[in-house]
């Protein structure tokens, strides 16, 4: 590869088209095959649990779906940081491409969940320190996605949504350890830790491991779909605009 | 800089009583919550020390729609970025004109609210503590959600959007730092958590919002 020396190449908008157009088939074959893979073997191919029942099976779903929407966040914020330092317009575009995929995987996480929770836990929902969290994530989103939308000029409402992104993420970050201070945890620990004795169940966890990646994959895609689109979208109005 | 801030009284003073608002409706929710929930005076106590919270929260944050509005609407902004004035130190005196105007009548006047809702005078001086403690973090919270929203037609509800989330810690604390207070637990944590909220929140967020400010408007 000598077309790219190094990452800030995709920061010029037309390399960043021409190398994702390239690999936006390739993206789309993994993500939709390792998902169907990962939720038919999940849904179809794994016992019911003893005390859950066919229940047990949201995690297919739930699980994956929280962590894009933390992951999407992050990536946000480097996007974020890297438009503060280098001003790069192709990095401000993904942040803003991210927002949307991000609050979709937010709203699954938190349906999923209630879903599993009512007859688990006998409740639609809980002020429960991880549940809280994940919402105040996901009113940071929808902040975010409405920032975008509300300025018009195009660097300062880069601007203005970087900044609340960094903010977000600190004040995110801080509620998920001031909620951990009521102490009432009804949501378990995580069970997909690497060095950890409890695991979850071998059964469990290959399917849910290829659910995982299926999610991570759509969740690129989809990120790196919008942002082209974006682009097209800028290139338009600049054509347009200098008729 | 200190002409800024007086100008700041003088123009609350002359405008007719813009944050008497905030009074008006911190009192108008320490009302009605009582005769929400009925005259059992034991949840009154229970859920007083919360309520008195966020009855601040939505009343500092109700009187700062227009905090940086009307000054870039008229050029202020832009003229003190010109000027040696520090920006800071703009964004500064109206933390504090904000926090002195509305935040402070909100603390003197707890331990009144309390007693609505049948809280003895030191726990509602405990509540007005905990306030005092907490409430520069909502002025300077307040103040960077301005600079967020300020390039924007109407910008008010959203700054309310995005400034809620971002109160949510130091609402969480203060309220259980009161009733700790109230209840003679000696609140370590939750106090001094708070406090270091207020104290980052004021150290950071003016820079970061001058910074932000500086950006847009060179532009």
């Amino acid at each position: 590869m000598t077309r790219f020396q190094n990452l800030w190449s995709f920061a010029n908008p037309y390399k960043f088209m021409s190398i994702t157009g390239k690999f936006m088939p390739y993206l789309w074959a993994v993500s939709l095959l390792s998902l169907t893979v990962g939720l038919v073997w999940g849904f179809a191919f794994t016992p019911s649990d003893y005390k859950q029942s066919s229940t047990v099976k949201i995690i297919f779903v739930h699980v994956p779906s929280a962590l894009m929407a933390i992951n999407i966040w992050l990536m946000m914020l480097v996007a974020s940081l890297i438009w503060f330092i280098r001003r790069h317009h192709v990095s401000a575009l993904i942040a803003k491409a991210a927002a949307p995929v991000g609050t979709v995987m937010a709203i699954v996480a938190i349906v999923t969940g209630s879903a599993w929770g009512l007859p688990m836990w006998g409740t639609w929902w809980a002020w429960d320190p991880r549940l809280t969290s994940f919402f105040i994530l996901f009113l940071c989103y929808i902040g975010y996605i409405a920032l975008w939308n509300a300025i018009e000029d195009v660097e300062w409402s880069a601007d203005a949504t970087a900044a609340l992104c960094l903010f977000g993420s600190v004040f995110a970050l801080l509620s998920r350890y001031a909620v951990l201070f009521w102490n009432q945890g009804l949501h378990q620990g995580a069970t997909l830790s690497l060095d950890s004795e409890t695991n979850i169940h071998n059964q469990y966890y290959i399917p849910l491991l290829i659910c995982i990646c299926g999610f991570s994959f759509l969740a690129i895609t989809l990120v790196i779909y919008r942002t082209r689109t974006e682009i097209n979208k800028r290139r338009i109005e600049k054509i347009l605009s200098n008729r | 800089m200190k002409e800024i801030l007086f100008q700041e009284f003088r123009l609350s003073l002359r405008s007719g009583g813009r944050y008497g608002m905030a009074v008006v409706l911190y009192f108008a929710i320490a009302l009605l919550v009582p005769i929400g929930i009925g005259p059992d005076v034991s949840i009154h106590k229970l859920v007083a020390p919360s309520i008195l919270w966020v009855a601040a929260l939505l009343a500092s944050l109700l009187t700062m729609d227009s905090l940086l509005a009307r000054d870039y609407e008229d050029g202020t902004i832009e003229r003190i970025i010109l000027s040696p004035i520090p920006l800071e130190g703009y964004l500064y005196s109206k933390i504090v004109a904000h926090w002195c105007q509305v935040c402070l009548p909100l603390c003197i006047l707890a331990p009144m609210a309390g007693i609505i809702m049948n809280l003895d005078g030191s726990s509602g001086l405990n509540v007005s503590f905990s306030l005092l403690a907490g409430t520069p973090a909502i002025s300077a919270i307040g103040t960077f959600g301005a600079a967020i929203t300020l390039g924007m037609k109407r910008g008010h509800l959203l700054q309310a959007a995005l400034i809620v989330p971002a109160c949510i810690p130091t609402l969480i604390f203060g309220s259980v730092a009161a009733s700790e207070m109230i209840r003679d637990q000696i609140p370590d944590t939750s106090l001094s958590i708070l406090l270091a909220i207020s104290l980052a929140s004021i150290g950071i967020l003016p820079f970061a919002s001058s910074k932000l400010l500086r950006l847009c408007l060179n532009q």
